[in-house]
């Protein structure tokens, strides 16, 4: 049955180049590092560290939540509550490791400690799908329900959760990060915006970005407080400055289709991925000098995508992942060597 | 959550049952016709959409070999490697 099967696909769907990228070649070095998760088929997705140096990351489709000791390589895998489906997970300043119940309309957190799992339903049944989620330094949960139009607030210390339906219908709120002053900002994957919330009051302010066409997974923000976002819907890649108003777009190498869509800043080098093309490709954008460098991002002996969120580690490695072939990965730069 | 450690099984039960009402029809990303095409409708399409074929890379004999190995046990013996 399996040459059956394969045969029939190799046939049918060889390889091809309809979505290839362009790949930008450049001086700077880096080296994979994969895990393969133990439950076939969970989508692996959205690594952290922990901090204790542990990594975790959930498969989506399976259900659950991991923990991966880099160093030894063992991993261990907790089941979820029924139909959590988690998209996230974010770690809280205390170690538990909170996830987001996007198909049961929960947040919740397990105790690595226990093993023990807490769980809090949204107290509005339109609060259906809660999304991505970050802490800020007070420790407070932020969060967004990208097809609910809403952000949410909760306060791990008495459990309470707050929520803001967002003026404009489809707005989609998807990625989410924290300033310096505290105050979350997310983006849009509906329509052309940022939007910065003020932690106190939860008030909304709406940054419109200038393209028509334009949606946005993710943001990230730089130690400079520049907000950079991919322009997923355009393939573009964008900045934001807060302190000037002004707003700056570059077109991604691949294109307007290579849909960009994590990113994240580290020592003021901006990374993302392509996850329009195939391979999906890892990009590095070197503000200062506004250049592209980008590799294929290898699945196994294969290519088979893609990133969906990447952060970094404490020490400015890069946690990405190919949900399509349970892979979580580590992604080392190496220093250019001084000029001679 | 759909066991697929014995997702083979199942799908040759599908396979040998009916010409099933695939959870495919309507959706993007046409399965050609071929001896296999009810095997593709019945593994793969049960967890994940066709365009996710369609729309791949592409890939050799081993490739989809490979590929599908993350997803699912493969025969002759399936082993439950979820939990």
């Amino acid at each position: 049955m399996q040459d059956k099967l394969t045969g029939y696909l190799a046939a049918n769907f060889p390889p091809n180049t309809r979505r290839a990228p362009k790949l930008v070649s450049g001086p700077i070095q880096i080296t994979w590092k994969e895990w393969v998760n133990p439950q076939l088929g969970q989508r692996s997705r959205d690594p952290v560290e922990a901090q204790d140096g542990s990594i975790w990351w959930v498969g989506q489709f399976g259900n659950l939540m991991g923990r991966l000791d880099p160093k030894s390589g063992e991993m261990k895998e907790y089941q979820l509550p029924p139909n959590a489906m988690p998209h996230t997970v974010e770690i809280d300043p205390k170690g538990n490791a909170w996830f987001t119940g996007n198909k049961n309309g929960s947040v919740g957190y397990l105790d690595p400690k226990t093993g023990k799992t807490i769980v809090y339903k949204m107290p509005d049944p339109n609060a259906k799908d809660p999304h991505t989620l970050v802490f800020d330094k007070q420790g407070i949960a932020w969060f967004t329900l990208q097809n609910s139009n809403m952000i949410g607030r909760l306060n791990p210390e008495n459990g309470d959760i707050k929520l803001v339906t967002l003026n404009t219908p489809g707005s989609k709120p998807y990625g989410i990060k924290i300033d310096a002053e505290g105050n979350p900002w997310f983006s849009c994957n509906g329509r052309p915006c940022l939007y910065k919330v003020d932690a106190a009051t939860m008030a909304l302010t709406e940054i419109k970005l200038p393209l028509q066409g334009t949606t946005v997974r993710r943001l990230d923000i730089a130690e400079d407080g520049k907000i950079w976002y991919v322009n997923s819907g355009m393939g573009r890649l964008g900045m934001h400055d807060p302190k000037t108003g002004e707003t700056k777009e570059w077109p991604s190498p691949s294109g307007p289709r290579s849909h960009p869509y994590a990113i994240v800043v580290v020592d003021g080098i901006v990374w993302y991925n392509e996850s329009g093309m195939r391979p999906d490709p890892l990009v590095r954008f070197d503000p200062k000098t506004e250049t592209f460098q980008s590799w294929a991002i290898p699945s196994g002996n294969i290519y088979a995508g893609i990133i969906r969120h990447m952060r970094a580690t404490r020490d400015g490695t890069l946690l990405i992942h190919q949900s399509s072939t349970n892979r979580i990965m580590q992604v080392t730069v190496h220093k250019r060597a001084a000029a001679r | 959550m759909r066991n697929r450690s014995a997702a083979w099984v199942a799908a040759a039960a599908l396979v040998s049952i009916a010409p099933f009402a695939a959870y495919a029809q309507g959706q993007p990303g046409a399965l050609p016709e071929g001896e296999a095409k009810p095997l593709v409708e019945g593994l793969c399409v049960s967890c994940h959409r066709t365009n996710l074929i369609t729309a791949s890379l592409g890939y050799t004999r081993d490739g989809w070999k490979e590929l599908i190995g993350t997803m699912i046990d493969r025969p002759p013996t399936p082993t439950c490697r979820t939990s």
